[in-house]
């Protein structure tokens, strides 16, 4: 009797939990909410779900069919549009063997009405590629009406793949992610640029990343007892089930995604931060990342906090991946993100710390102010890598915040320019594309790196404490909602504005049609400094007799040069040889503009940039120069070459 | 003879060789210009009167060093390899030297003069050029079967392996493994070059087989003393990175001060060499004399040696007559020749 009781006060101690709320008030809208129940077979690499979805028409549109992400169907085969165009890699990790991965929706129906499996239809709304199964649609036979709610009752099957694309497992590791039927964004007119009420469903390339409606998940994952378990959102219950296999129930609230991981092999660190609760899943021979790992989130915790706003949810899980599942490290997901170490990484490579501030990052960037990633993906991973060189170098040193080992340093914000200013061109694509539409290589370097670079020059310019209000602003408007590139430029001409007047013009148009819009690169030259002394007054004049004689008198000349097409305003220092200095301001609008001195002073270098506020500016070697070069940095490195030179010989002639 | 005794009585003779060294050290110098000038050329040619560099005095500026090598690394990749052509050239001329070194070595005290050195050089240039190309194709097929023989045991190691830490721990021991033979394989061309030079060897399969003889004979003490003086490099290397991290190269005394410390590096890894070469001279004359009792004449003369100086040792006194001798006999130079055809 005494069991039974238990028995039954655990029963309804687990339904409570599990019914526990996790906020007073939502944050979101909640158009898309799931209840999913999913059975992982850790030998098959197989899913087996339950899935009911609860949508809501945002529209006032009558809305007569829905569209769903199958996004593991990317991985089905050779001819899904993901594995023509990444060849079979991402991110230089490459599939191996025949770790296909698949999901099959094996039944769909309208709860209390019509069986829509048989209408479900493949579709490739991006390209023509036919053999593409990563987008279904179905007809309804009954509209959906504004703001009616639809519940949908849907069963599937997945095979997951090897990891090397974010999802899939690697041995007993599972990192399982983009899983399950997802239903698309129904874009109501004047949402973004829409005109017109449309789905918003498009097919996983290889570039492109996620776009979903927040909503409410209540997730319970079955699989075998010894699995540690990491997942978006908060543990309710955890049960074993007598069979070898338990039960874990997690509930999220105002999230769009839901991720999870299954592996024996972690070892838990847990901590807190204020009212987050930080769980680290650690792999084997990784725990001695343990602190960097902690330290650096709580770093990133900290910072957005006192930057754009608070951190609403009430924990985040941190996944370190074990050893050949690398693909599924450095990716962000609604309270977890996975990071990536790996055994004996020195502490002057901060690649951990790195990972780390960038995937919490998103926490903000994709998970709270989400964007359409497959349509502008720079508004996160562009806002999130300027956010990510703020906190490194001011965590880490500006100059040492990526690398400081053995003498070799790099900084964050160097890193973003260089991923920018290394391309090979530089103008492949504008910052605002489609992801999937970016040239070889460009994809990283215009959306990540550009965009970081060019944030920071606007930083720059109008002044820290007004960008500050700009991303707080920012944040602040476009939580849990899903804003455009042109809702962040009004915040941004809206608060220089505020704080400038028009000292930049009307508005920042200008910046953002050259950077955002635009492909031209920015080089600004300093081209020539001459100095000639100036002769008196010649020909017939009459001598003076009366003045003392004039000291002498020196022109100098400077010519900047706008090298790029790029237009921005630009400071302009000078030296003189009796340790003054003049400061210009050039509008930078023409090819080039002279200035000239007179003075009894030789001006002895320039400056153009002085501040380095362009940092999206292509050279910065050419941005100075001196009438008195030094020469000792030549010789520092012509004798290092000397001696590696040497070296070299020597060890050539070891026979 | 032990190892220590050999690296003593090597340190002595190295010591006493301090004008050879000077002149080795000055053709590594020599060698190094050809492309260090071009280098400075076009460093300087490159960043002209840009004040951006003066950041690169003070610490490394990556900014800096990104923006030069994006804009000028194509005018730096050409010089680079222009260093490893050099270095292949500087290899050759290594076995050039080689002569000059180890005859020098051999003739312990007595002075040895620049032309005397080259004379030895070009003496045995031809000999020591043949044990290179032989060793140099058995160090290939040796690299190339040995690397895959450990990169199929890595493989097989680190199969099952669940943290990075087997790849490391079985990558070092499989590399120490991999450099055995090597080294070995230099050892064994050491000591063809050293039975060549002591032995007057003409047919170098002889040398080889020999030396190769000697090597595994006494393979604790050869190698051993290999190890030893590879150990002395070790420590030359780790006082100049302990050295650059306390001075660094930031202002114009520490860079100076670093190009001194630099180039005595250079110098003592010389100085090193040469006493590796005196130390395997004296092992091999001090291990082997009892086996190696001439019972037959040497294959060649010696090298010709000037006429005795009047302050010459007993030592040197010993061997000039055999000199001579071998000048009169010399005519059964083209008979062996002509046997070997």
């Amino acid at each position: 009797m005494r069991t039974i009781l238990y028995l039954l006060f655990l029963a309804l101690a687990s339904e409570s939990a599990y019914a526990q709320i996790i906020f007073k008030e939502p944050f979101s809208q909640r158009i898309a909410n799931y209840t999913i129940s999913v059975t992982l077979d850790t030998d098959g690499k197989t899913l087996e779900g339950k899935e009911t979805l609860v949508w809501t028409n945002p529209s006032n549109d009558l809305i007569t069919e829905l569209q769903f992400h199958l996004y593991l169907n990317a991985f089905k085969n050779s001819e899904s549009t993901f594995m023509k165009e990444s060849g079979g890699q991402l991110r230089g990790i490459e599939m191996t063997g025949d770790g296909w991965g698949w999901i099959d929706i094996t039944s769909m129906r309208v709860r209390g009405g019509e069986d829509l499996t048989s209408k479900i239809e493949f579709i490739h709304p991006d390209d023509d590629n036919e053999k593409d199964q990563t987008v279904v649609r179905v007809q309804l036979q009954k509209p959906i009406l504004p703001r009616q709610t639809i519940t949908l009752d849907l069963d599937f099957t997945a095979k997951l793949p090897t990891i090397f694309a974010r999802t899939g497992y690697h041995k007993n590791f599972f990192m399982v992610a983009q899983w399950f039927p997802k239903i698309g964004v129904y874009e109501p007119a004047g949402m973004r640029y829409v005109t017109k009420g449309q789905w918003n469903c498009h097919q996983f390339h290889a570039n492109t990343e996620f776009y979903a409606d927040f909503g409410v998940y209540d997730v319970s994952i079955t699989l075998p007892q010894n699995f540690i378990v990491g997942a978006t959102g908060i543990l309710q219950t955890e049960k074993p089930n007598g069979d070898g296999t338990k039960t874990l129930a997690f509930r999220a609230e105002d999230v769009h995604d839901f991720a999870w991981t299954a592996f024996p092999d972690f070892t838990i660190v847990e901590d807190e931060w204020k009212h987050v609760k930080i769980k680290l899943l650690l792999s084997p021979g990784h725990t001695q990342h343990a602190d960097r790992y902690i330290h650096s989130t709580k770093a990133a915790l900290s910072y957005f906090d006192s930057w754009v706003g608070e951190y609403p949810y009430p924990n985040v899980t941190v996944v370190d991946p074990p050893l050949g599942a690398f693909g599924a490290g450095g990716m962000e997901y609604p309270t977890l993100f996975t990071g990536g170490s790996f055994w004996g990484l020195p502490e002057g490579l901060k690649f951990v710390e790195l990972v780390t501030v960038h995937e919490f990052g998103h926490q903000y960037w994709y998970g709270i102010v989400a964007n359409n990633e497959f349509e502008e993906a720079w508004l996160d991973e562009g806002i999130n890598q300027y956010s990510e060189t703020r906190i490194m170098d001011e965590t880490y040193g500006a100059k040492t915040s990526v690398i400081d080992l053995a003498g070799y340093k790099l900084g964050d914000l160097e890193t973003a320019r260089t991923g920018y200013r290394g391309m090979k061109n530089p103008k492949i694509a504008p910052t605002f594309s489609n992801a999937w539409e970016y040239g070889a290589g460009g994809y990283g370097s215009i959306t990540y790196s550009k965009a970081a670079t060019f944030l920071t020059t606007l930083e720059r310019m109008i002044g820290r404490p007004v960008m500050d209000e700009i991303m707080r602003t920012y944040f602040q408007r476009w939580k849990f909602k899903h804003p455009s590139s042109r809702n962040f430029i009004e915040v941004v001409n809206e608060i220089v504005r505020k704080h400038h007047g028009e000292k930049f013009g009307n508005n920042m148009n200008w910046f953002f049609d050259q950077v955002l819009f635009g492909t031209d690169i920015c080089d600004y030259e300093l081209t020539s400094l001459q100095v000639s002394r100036v002769r008196g007054p010649y020909g017939q004049i009459e001598k003076d007799t009366t003045s003392s004689k004039k000291p002498a008198e020196y022109e100098s000349r400077l010519l900047v040069s706008r090298l790029g097409e790029v237009r921005m305003p630009v400071d302009v220092l000078v030296g003189f040889d009796d340790g003054t200095e003049r400061r210009e301001r050039w509008d930078g609008q023409a090819r080039w503009k002279e200035f000239r001195y007179r003075s009894s002073s030789k001006a002895v270098w320039a400056k153009v940039d002085p501040d380095h506020i362009l940092t999206i500016d292509v050279n910065v070697l050419n941005n100075s120069m001196t009438t008195d070069p030094a020469r000792l940095p030549i010789w520092k490195y012509t004798l290092k070459f000397l001696f590696w030179v040497q070296n070299a010989l020597q060890y050539a002639s070891i026979f | 003879m032990t190892i220590s005794q050999a690296v003593s009585t090597g340190l002595r003779r190295a010591t006493s060789s301090g004008r050879m060294i000077l002149l080795l050290y000055a053709i590594n110098v020599l060698f190094a210009l050809v492309v260090v000038l071009a280098f400075r050329s076009t460093l300087l040619a490159s960043v002209g009167n840009t004040m951006a560099i003066e950041a690169l005095v003070r610490d490394f500026d990556y900014t800096v060093f990104s923006d030069f090598w994006h804009h000028f690394g194509d005018r730096i990749i050409p010089l680079l390899t222009h260093v490893v052509w050099l270095a292949m050239l500087y290899m050759l001329f290594g076995v050039f030297l080689g002569g000059g070194i180890l005859a020098t070595l051999r003739e312990r005290d007595r002075p040895c003069s620049l032309g005397e050195f080259f004379r030895n050089c070009g003496n045995y240039f031809a000999r020591f050029f043949r044990i290179f190309l032989f060793f140099a194709v058995v160090t290939t097929l040796v690299a190339v079967v040995w690397g895959l023989v450990l990169s199929a045991l890595f493989s097989s190691l680190t199969e099952d392996a669940v943290t990075e830490r087997a790849y490391v721990v079985w990558g070092l021991a499989l590399f120490a493994l991999f450099c055995v033979p090597i080294l070995i394989l230099v050892l064994i061309a050491d000591y063809a070059r050293i039975d060549t030079v002591v032995n007057g060897r003409l047919r170098m399969r002889k040398a080889f087989w020999d030396s190769t003889k000697f090597v595994f004979r006494y393979l604790p003490k050869t190698f051993g003393l290999q190890l030893a003086i590879l150990v002395i490099v070790g420590l030359i290397i780790a006082a100049y990175w302990f050295i650059e991290a306390q001075i660094g190269m930031t202002s114009g005394i520490t860079i100076l001060i670093m190009f001194v410390v630099q180039q005595a590096t250079v110098g003592a890894k010389v100085w090193t060499r040469v006493v590796m070469f005196a130390s395997e001279l004296e092992l091999y004359g001090g291990v082997s004399k009892p086996a190696s009792v001439p019972t037959r004449e040497p294959e060649i003369p010696l090298p010709l040696l000037p006429e005795p100086e009047p302050v010459s040792k007993p030592m040197t006194q010993k061997k000039r007559p055999i000199v001579r001798r071998q000048r009169k006999t010399s005519k059964a130079q083209p008979r062996t020749r002509k046997k070997r055809s």
